[in-house]
């Protein structure tokens, strides 16, 4: 761990590892006037993006926006960016993802979905979402089945984490929910 | 339109604190028709207030502001925002391009200051389309390497966000360009940070069609939303690696594979309460 500007009123702090546990790092801050001086420690959490927490699930059905000769399910679920240790980070983090299909399928995907452009950050909670899923497939047509899975990879300030999903022509499952 | 509602509510305010006034001291006499009337002028009242928000009406405003030193589009997203203009910018850049213009004092409207902003740098024209200023370039523009240009197979939205209409379009995008790999099938989804200021999360967007221009999607997203402008900057020197066009701006994509366009909020606001 490296601090900069330690006699400034903003101390920089950059953090080489992540916490074992939470708030096991502690820093001393002393304050001294006329030479006299007063120490407190502040103990806080290096966290890194680990895990997308399920907070809800926030609406399922049908899309009505395949094109023409598709349909499909859709389903929104609000998930929370968590350290390790399953505390929140409370903090806008930058945010994308990508879909990635197992293929063949017999939802007839192919390899890539799309996911959510770079760009975006989670709120001041880690909450990211109601997030979309839906898909739209011929096979799905007139009561039709098929089944697809693959791998949600979310890169959160760079950090991976991959959610397993699978979907069919009546419902979408993402990590379990 | 967040600026129509937050005129509204003051207009309503100060309409409806009137209206009850005058309900509370005439309560006793002909109370039902004096309330109906007053409501009527209450309504035409209103409406004249929001009447007044038009776009023309922001354009022709007296301008009270200068723009900052910044390059010229970023000046045209600074106008936009203080004025509460719906735009849609694209800048066509050169590693050279060093442009910075302070505009003239002289001009005394909102549409003026734009023309002054956009009229030092050669090229670029000024539009008013369906309800939004447009900045564009008379040679790049309108051509087939503008992937704003690309007439998208079929596209359709129903009450969404801009993050869902956003995302409706580039998989239009995907399927018009790649129908060999989309034609059967496709999925995905797309995210947000959950409390929001600036409206984009609200579900106000629909709209459906063939052969619309990627240009007139956007227009619609920034049109519906009422609280944004959309702005793509190209690199002419440079086609992307796997489409053939004008290579974009990266803001975090990989423009060699993905197409990169910012919507900006005009204004924030107090987050939604979920």
């Amino acid at each position: 761990m490296t601090l900069t500007n330690t006699s400034s009123a903003t101390v920089t702090v950059a953090a080489a590892a992540e916490s074992d546990s939470t708030r096991d790092v502690s820093i001393t801050v002393t304050y001294t006037r006329n030479g006299t001086s007063i120490s407190q420690q502040v103990p806080f959490t290096v966290q890194k993006p680990t895990s997308m927490g399920y907070i809800s699930t926030d609406g399922t059905g049908t899309r009505t926006d395949c094109p023409s000769g598709q349909t499909g399910p859709f389903k929104k679920i609000t998930w929370q960016l968590r350290d390790k240790n399953g505390n929140p980070i409370n903090y806008a983090i930058p945010t994308y993802d990508t879909v990635n299909n197992s293929t063949p399928n017999s939802c007839n995907l192919p390899a890539t979905g799309e996911g959510t452009a770079p760009g975006l950050s989670t709120d001041g909670n880690g909450k990211w979402g109601p997030h979309f899923y839906g898909l739209c497939s011929t096979a799905c047509i007139n009561g039709g089945t098929c089944s697809a899975t693959g791998t949600q990879k979310y890169f959160a300030n760079g950090y991976q984490i991959d959610l397993s999903f699978s979907m069919s022509c009546s419902s979408i499952t993402v990590a379990g929910h | 339109m967040i600026w129509f509602v937050r005129q509204s509510r003051r207009c309503s305010s100060f309409l409806t604190a009137a209206l009850i006034r005058r309900q509370t001291s005439n309560l006793s006499r002909n109370s039902f028709l004096r309330s109906v009337l007053l409501s009527v002028i209450t309504l035409l009242l209103l409406h004249t207030c929001l009447v007044a928000q038009t776009l023309n009406e922001k354009l022709s405003a007296r301008v009270d502001f200068v723009p900052s030193n910044a390059p010229v589009n970023e000046q045209l997203i600074e106008i936009a925002q203080r004025y509460r203009i719906p735009m849609g910018v694209e800048w066509f850049w050169e590693a050279n391009d060093r442009s910075r213009i302070s505009a003239s004092p002289r001009q005394t409207t909102v549409i003026g200051l734009i023309r002054t902003v956009v009229q030092q740098t050669p090229g670029y024209t000024v539009e008013t389309a369906k309800g939004i200023v447009l900045i564009k370039h008379v040679s790049f523009s309108e051509s087939p390497l503008n992937f704003l240009n690309l007439r998208l197979s079929e596209l359709k939205a129903e009450n969404l966000n801009v993050f869902g209409a956003e995302w409706q379009l580039r998989v239009a995008i995907n399927r018009t360009l790649h129908p060999e790999l989309y034609a059967k099938g496709s999925n995905g989804g797309y995210g947000y940070g959950h409390d929001r200021d600036d409206n984009f999360d609200v579900e106000n967007i629909s709209f459906s069609g063939r052969r619309m221009t990627v240009r007139e999607v956007l227009n619609i997203i920034v049109k519906q939303n009422g609280n944004a402008l959309w702005t793509v900057e190209f690199d002419t020197a440079n086609l992307m690696k796997e489409e053939p066009f004008f290579r974009q701006r990266s803001y975090g994509s990989n423009v060699d594979t993905r197409f990169a366009w910012r919507i900006i909020p005009l204004s924030h606001l107090s987050p939604n309460p979920k």
